[in-house]
């Protein structure tokens, strides 16, 4: 039953596919960043772009649009930046916390129309919004990632490594000896974080074989170690003496690190970390 | 054992179990997905990936930013 048949709700559906068109390229489509078959052209740089839809689905009215971004808070991403989102604004940072649930309900919105798209388009949609014509490539090994970025098959040479390991220290340095929470650090941060988050919009940097869907015992091992280290975290907030003010009976994750953030020395070092995490993850 | 110090255990323990289950899963005898794999899984669509970085994002604001 297609998605304009279940709700009868007032959509314009326009698959634009010439009748008897191989509808393989539509489904490499369907997974967001997308996923393209080796030896087909379609890795690297492209020109169909990110995330280009599977059909032209347009929710109509608001409501519509309330359903499918809060079907989008499905996505397990979603739900936590909710969180983190919740959690930021008790902690006495209202604008920070809205502008993540700002960005965690685009995300939603997104996920929501693309699962429709993908229910309007006629593909199984699995709870987590990906496709199963997506899935189905991912488990046969035979599909890597696309990017906008040229992807590369190894490590950098060791030159390129050296130098972007270099700039890294640098940057580190310099804004950690910044002091914390002023505003020098926080345009360093800030300019770090927002450039890696436009880099990793769009795509990864280097090619790797997606993992098939993992067994749910598997999935259930890592998301219970989540849930742990959030609700101790949650049990010393609330243990504290009020919620912006640390607690050396119920110390949070920010209050043991206050020691070793309290030296540049110690900035520059974790700095040095969470850039190097933000690479990490650029290259997923 | 007073309660700075359960604290403080409770997190080694929850970080103890991580490193625990990133080593188990590297030694492949378990169907446990190592830690990268388990960020390409998450990551493969534009709203998980851009749903890690903003939090990650949001870990260096939180701790530097104002």
């Amino acid at each position: 039953m297609g998605y304009r048949a279940r709700l009868g709700g007032t959509r314009r559906f326009r698959p634009e596919r010439p009748e008897g068109a191989d509808i393989t390229a539509d489904r490499i489509e369907a997974d967001g960043i997308g996923t393209g078959r080796i030896g087909q052209g379609r890795v690297g740089t492209h020109a169909t772009g990110i995330g280009a839809p599977v059909a032209q689905y347009a929710p109509a009215g608001l409501v519509e649009r309330v359903v499918v971004t809060l079907s989008g808070v499905r996505q397990p991403i979603v739900a936590i930046l909710l969180a983190i989102s919740f959690m930021t604004v008790i902690s006495g940072k209202p604008v920070d916390g809205f502008l993540l649930a700002l960005v965690a309900t685009a995300l939603a919105w997104d996920a929501g129309l693309r699962s429709a798209q993908e229910r309007a388009a006629g593909l199984p949609v699995r709870a987590d919004g990906s496709s199963a014509g997506a899935g189905s490539r991912d488990m046969v090994g035979e599909v890597q990632q696309r990017s906008a970025w040229p992807l590369r098959t190894a490590r950098p040479p060791a030159r390129i490594m050296a130098l972007s390991i270099g700039a890294a220290s640098i940057c580190s340095l310099i804004f950690g000896s910044f002091t914390r929470y002023s505003w020098p650090a926080t345009a360093g941060v800030v300019g770090v974080g927002a450039s890696v988050v436009i880099v990793g919009w769009g795509g990864p940097t280097r090619r790797r074989a997606i993992p098939g869907k993992f067994p749910r015992s598997a999935a259930a091992t890592w998301g219970t170690l989540l849930i742990a280290a959030g609700t101790w975290e949650l049990i010393a907030l609330l243990g504290q003496p009020n919620i912006e003010t640390g607690s050396y009976a119920h110390p949070t994750i920010s209050t043991l690190t206050d020691p070793l953030l309290a030296s540049p020395l110690g900035r520059a070092v974790a700095l040095l970390g969470w850039i190097g995490l933000g690479v990490f993850l650029v290259e997923r | 054992m007073n309660s700075h110090d359960v604290t403080v255990t409770g997190f080694l323990i929850v970080l103890g179990a991580l490193i625990g289950t990133e080593i188990a899963a590297r030694s492949r005898r378990t169907s446990i997905p190592t830690f990268s794999q388990l960020f390409t899984r998450i990551m493969r669509t534009r709203t998980g990936r851009v749903g890690v970085l903003v939090a990650w994002a949001w870990v260096g604001l939180h701790f530097f930013a104002k």
